[in-house]
């Protein structure tokens, strides 16, 4: 017994008339992963992941969902679709009902869930996007950010294990794609498996803990994102441009102006690069805030004691949170990035977040400090 | 002369009259209005060429201070005023609603004039046309003005047929204005319930949220299509204009196919087993707004019965 989720065996596919979109493509997907699909248009992303769920059934090869194969019968494909949720590329063909609460309710009602139940599950949906309160809303009255996040919530309604999502942040702005990540961030740290495609190397550079290099119906390599994004013959193959960060990084070791290491994630982990790792002595600290155990007056007598916080919120609930009690965030995107260059600077900042992000941010100051040899505390405030 | 003297020789006909002068002065000035825009925009040569706003209905009613009162109050208001002023054999009923009407949606539904006036002007002009047909052909009572005579089809205004027409444009007035009412303050997913409860077949109902969801993207699509069309000068000849129309309907037709399949895809992703579920939206009734709407129903009733009365 192994842990993969979704595992493809060898898989070939070609829409009728057409030359083959997948060629023989097999991986595999370990439970509580970041996958991230990456290749060029027309490498058949969208068609790999449409498989997921048995929207399209290949023409030969095995898909194992929780290592069961996948039975293209009416009961076998139910099963499968309670499992995989299908995040579509256009909102627009995935929210069809009327209303947000009815597209929402659409997926529970069809597993024949109680009433109630329904509702609850439409509530709490909603709630995970940030979305709370625009349940009478028509689609065509929602902005393209909203819109993802309704699609979105319509799939967590139905409770998956593996959330697919094809190219969630295309066509978004480059704020409302972070957010839309953040909150992939957050439903990982609630025990989703996340399997996504995108052409947007920066992004899967960032975020994923795997990455699937696909090109021309075939996979080239699956690996770490360093591993693959370094690979020079690889990208050329495939078409795609390094990230921006990796490429700089490389090119300052060429020169020998950096010590040849692990290839940075991050900002925060090239500026230590660049200062090297004698100049540990000054850090700052990132105080966590619970804005679920907070209040208006507490956060407002916390930032008066301590005005030389940085501030920074993550989560739509947070930031919302603090739009209420009128408090002026510095930081909305990229937070803990922003802090842990502020905290290496030797200022402090406060982070205000809650639910399963607080335990995210801890693990990712700490495997910070424990690769950068920096001393950067965190404390709950 | 005949004619005014007729005309003015009972109060009713005075108030018909004027109503009549008042009703061809406001088409005078909406279409002065509308004329004004129009050079306006000829003025502004960059503005851009949009079809039609996709959204401007749905949003009133959506933003509409009256949304959250229940769909059954409005719908039985309007319903029951609309047979009522249909039944009315007399013009002031319907004109009593009109106005009626006229006023909730704009001082209490709050709709910018604005948008109500050039609203109205649609069916004022269908109505008119209407009305003056029946007044040159229908016949009967005395003849008030003999116009001219084509072989044996005399056009000639009668008593009866002024009184038919101005019936006509007062009926079509009250029901417009009644229906307006009803679509400028509830949106179309707070009538999906009602649809139900009144045992509308489920098909039915599935199918016309679809359309009602998909109105919306294909009217956007045909914009979007028509914007790049006009940018490449599609429409600078009427025969290039006929062509580039057909090409914009084709292309239409193709991705309402596409989206077709997308949405086929969609709704097999997340089970689908023949459950759609409908807008939850629980409207409120107020003592005060029950009351309102029973005592006027219950006005118009009266003069219903009065008017009957006075034939």
């Amino acid at each position: 017994m192994n842990d993969n989720v979704l595992t493809f065996e060898n898989i070939r596919f070609s829409y009728p008339g057409r030359p083959a979109s997948l060629k023989g493509i097999s991986f595999s997907v370990k439970r509580g992963k970041k996958v991230a699909v990456v290749g060029p248009n027309g490498a058949g992303k969208t068609t790999l992941l449409l498989m997921c769920n048995g929207t399209l059934v290949p023409e030969s090869g095995r898909i194992l969902v929780n290592n069961e194969e996948i039975a293209y019968d009416r009961t076998g494909l139910r099963s499968v679709r309670s499992k995989v949720g299908l995040v579509f590329q256009n909102s627009d063909s995935q929210i069809f009902a009327p209303s947000v609460f009815a597209d929402v309710a659409f997926g529970p009602a069809n597993l024949h869930l109680p009433d109630e139940e329904i509702k609850e599950r439409v509530k709490d949906a909603l709630f995970a996007v940030g979305l709370k309160g625009y349940e009478n809303r028509p689609p065509h009255h929602l902005s393209g950010g909203e819109k993802k996040r309704v699609a979105i919530a319509g799939i967590l309604a139905m409770h998956p294990e593996i959330l697919v999502a094809d190219e969630p942040t295309a066509s978004l702005d480059p704020a409302t794609a972070v957010e839309i990540m953040d909150l992939l961030d957050e439903l990982h740290e609630n025990g989703t498996t996340i399997l996504l495609s995108t052409h947007d190397v920066e992004l899967a550079y960032r975020w994923a803990d795997e990455v699937i290099l696909l090109s021309d119906g075939t996979i080239l390599h699956q690996g770490s994102p360093a591993e693959i994004f370094a690979d020079n013959d690889l990208m050329k193959t495939a078409r795609i441009t390094p990230p921006v960060l990796l490429d700089l990084y490389h090119e300052l070791v060429r020169k020998h102006l950096l010590p040849s290491s692990i290839p940075p994630k991050g900002i925060p982990e090239m500026t230590r690069l660049i200062e090297g790792p004698d100049s540990a002595a000054v850090t700052g600290t990132i105080y966590l805030a619970d804005t679920d155990a907070m209040t208006a007056e507490s956060l407002k007598s916390l930032l008066t004691k301590h005005p030389a916080w940085h501030t920074g919120a993550i989560e739509t609930k947070s930031r919302k949170f603090c739009l209420m009690s009128e408090v002026m965030i510095e930081y909305t995107h990229g937070v803990v990035d922003k802090c842990l260059l502020s905290a290496m600077n030797g200022e402090d900042s406060l982070i205000l977040t809650c639910g399963g992000m607080l335990g995210r941010v801890e693990f990712r100051v700490d495997t910070f400090a424990k690769e950068s040899g920096t001393n950067v505390k965190v404390i709950r405030v | 002369m005949q004619i005014l003297d007729c005309l003015f020789s009972s109060p009713a006909w005075q108030i018909v009259t004027v109503f009549a002068a008042a009703c061809i002065l406001a088409g005078v000035v909406i279409y002065i209005y509308l004329h004004h825009i129009h050079k306006k925009e000829q003025r502004q040569a960059a503005k851009p060429h949009v079809i039609f706003d996709e959204h401007i209905l749905d949003d009133v009613a959506i933003h509409s201070p009256l949304r959250n009162v229940s769909a059954w109050l409005k719908l039985l208001l309007c319903l029951s005023t609309i047979v009522i002023s249909v039944m009315s054999p007399l013009p002031y009923l319907p004109l009593f609603i009109a106005v009626v009407m006229i006023f909730a949606s704009l001082v209490i539904a709050k709709v910018n004039p604005r948008l109500y006036g050039p609203l109205l002007s649609i069916p004022f002009v269908f109505a008119v046309t209407g009305a003056l047909l029946l007044l040159f052909v229908t016949g009967g009572g005395d003849t008030l003005a003999d116009l001219f005579t084509i072989g044996t089809i005399h056009f000639q205004i009668t008593t009866k047929s002024l009184d038919l027409a101005i019936l006509v444009i007062s009926r079509t007035f009250a029901g417009m204005c009644t229906m307006y009412f009803l679509i400028l303050t509830t949106p179309m997913t707070s009538l999906f319930m009602v649809l139900q409860k009144i045992r509308i077949p489920q098909t039915l109902i599935d199918l016309s949220m679809l359309i009602y969801r998909y109105i919306f993207v294909f009217i956007a699509e045909a914009i979007e299509i028509h914007n790049a069309q006009v940018m490449r000068g599609g429409y600078n000849t009427w025969k290039e204009g006929l062509n580039t129309f057909a090409m914009l309907v084709s292309m239409l037709f193709i991705r309402t196919w596409e989206k077709g399949e997308d949405i086929i895809f969609s709704m097999d992703s997340r089970c689908y087993d023949g459950c759609m579920v409908l807008p939850d939206e629980k409207g409120r009734a107020t003592p005060l707004s029950v009351i309102s709407v029973f005592v006027f129903i219950a006005v118009i009733i009266y003069l219903l019965i009065w008017e009957m009365t006075l034939l």
